[in-house]
């Protein structure tokens, strides 16, 4: 038998009604289990802490080259980004990570602004001199281009408490830096001519970045750190301000209203698991000291 | 005197691939427009169509868990929306605007869930409606994978 026309049509729209009812509440559940998922064609990749290769334990504030380059790498490849700032809040880190951070800013085909806020010094600044752009706070730290790698000799704590050094290495400069004994005049010319060379490359990178020449880089490469507002007279920063500023910037550049998206890299429980653990390892260091960017 | 007759003689034959897929894509239309504009808060892409969605997950890998969620909700959307209307009906808005409807082997509801499982976009049903439009243009009768296994049809009435 044929359904009268009035029924078919309270079955439809009952069935619609039920459909937006059910739309909604799936939404709003997904919401609640996954977060509201941001968008937006600005990228902030945020750079704070130490900057290590490898992280320090659970309680330190490290930067993670590798996650950084990932955030930076995923922004890139993401064709709603336009441009990518980072937000950098770091006294610098190891030169190896630092470099990889600038390698991978520097590849990326997009704009790109480095927005210091606290300190973005030593291998923070190198991070933020190979972006297009600098903004800093006139009270940030910055600058600071310059290597250490200075450690404490432990050899006249342990001769106090009677404890020795048994030095058993093959290859005589193997156990050079180790804390327990005095450095030699040749091992000391030997870690200075490292640190030196690290240096080097420190400066040429930044004076390339900033396209400074020789003496204007020489001039600043003293390991002495600027304020924002220091900086800005010596070129090493391009504009005072903050965030706005930043975005201000990748506006009037590309001619778009910006809308900035956080890329952060999350921890995953077992990454959280993992780094706890860590923190209870005692780590082993095979030998040598430990350089920074300073 | 006069010859008792039929005045019209109906028949049930397949309806034409070009309008099984224009009511296919009405009924996706009102489907999104009533249930799935719900979802652009929480994935304001997926609407900009697949490409767009794969570029998204490409880039943001931390989305692909709303993605799951999204396309298993406007799945059980779309099966609830085919199944209670061609089972209640016989045919969905689409369809009822192209002429087409959906005839089963058995009464019950069962039949019509089981044809439109497919749309849930999940494994492994999913498949079935990978394998259906290879069903439909190399059968005789062009039915569909799902149609043969919920012993369906989609028909359109033809009157003489």
């Amino acid at each position: 038998m044929k359904k009268p026309e009035s029924n078919k049509w309270t079955t439809v729209i009952i069935v619609l009604l039920v459909l937006f009812v059910l739309g909604w509440f799936f939404s709003k559940l997904i919401a609640l289990a996954a977060g509201d998922i941001e968008t937006g064609n600005v990228a902030i990749v945020p750079v704070a802490g130490t900057i290590f290769t490898s992280d320090g334990g659970f309680f330190e504030g490290v930067a993670l080259s590798g996650d950084i380059v990932e955030q930076i790498e995923a922004a890139d490849a993401n064709p709603e980004i336009r441009a990518i700032i980072l937000a950098i809040d770091s006294p610098g880190g190891a030169p190896v990570a630092s470099s990889e951070v600038a390698t991978a800013i520097s590849r990326v085909n997009k704009t790109t602004v480095a927005w210091i806020r606290e300190s973005g010094a030593s291998g923070a600044y190198w991070i933020a001199s190979a972006t297009d752009y600098i903004v800093a706070d006139p009270l940030s730290i910055t600058g600071s281009i310059g290597v250490f790698g200075s450690y404490l000799d432990f050899s006249g704590l342990m001769a106090d408490f009677n404890v020795t050094y048994e030095r058993l290495v093959s290859g005589k400069y193997k156990d050079t830096g180790v804390p327990f004994r005095k450095l030699t005049d040749e091992e000391r010319r030997l870690l200075q001519k490292k640190i030196d060379l690290m240096h080097e490359a420190f400066k040429e990178a930044v004076a390339k970045n900033r396209g400074m020449t020789r003496s204007e880089i020489e001039a600043l490469a003293t390991g002495e750190f600027f304020l924002g507002m220091e900086a800005k007279g010596a070129g090493l920063v391009d504009e005072l301000g903050g965030k706005q500023e930043a975005l201000g910037y990748i506006e009037r550049t590309l001619k778009i209203s910006a809308e900035p998206v956080l890329y952060q890299h999350e921890p995953t429980f077992l990454e959280v698991l993992s780094q706890f653990a860590a923190s209870f390892n005692p780590r082993v260091r095979v030998s040598g000291t430990q350089a920074q960017l300073s | 005197m006069a010859l008792n007759l039929p005045l019209e003689r109906v028949i049930a034959g397949q309806p034409a691939l070009w309008k099984r897929i224009a009511a296919f894509l009405a009924d996706l239309f009102i489907v999104d427009s009533v249930a799935g504009f719900h979802f652009q808060s929480v994935l304001p892409r997926i609407a900009g169509g697949f490409s767009d969605t794969a570029k998204l997950l490409q880039a943001r890998p931390d989305i692909a868990l709303s993605v799951s969620l999204v396309l298993m909700a406007y799945g059980f959307l779309l099966v609830l929306y085919f199944s209670i209307l061609e089972y209640r009906l016989g045919a969905t808005l689409g369809k009822m605007l192209f002429g087409i409807h959906v005839q089963a082997e058995k009464p019950g509801y069962a039949s019509f869930l089981i044809r439109n499982l497919p749309l849930l976009l999940v494994f492994p049903f999913i498949l079935v409606l990978i394998l259906d439009p290879i069903y439909i243009l190399m059968r005789k009768d062009s039915r569909a994978l799902s149609e043969v296994l919920s012993h369906t049809a989609a028909v359109q009435y033809y009157a003489f």
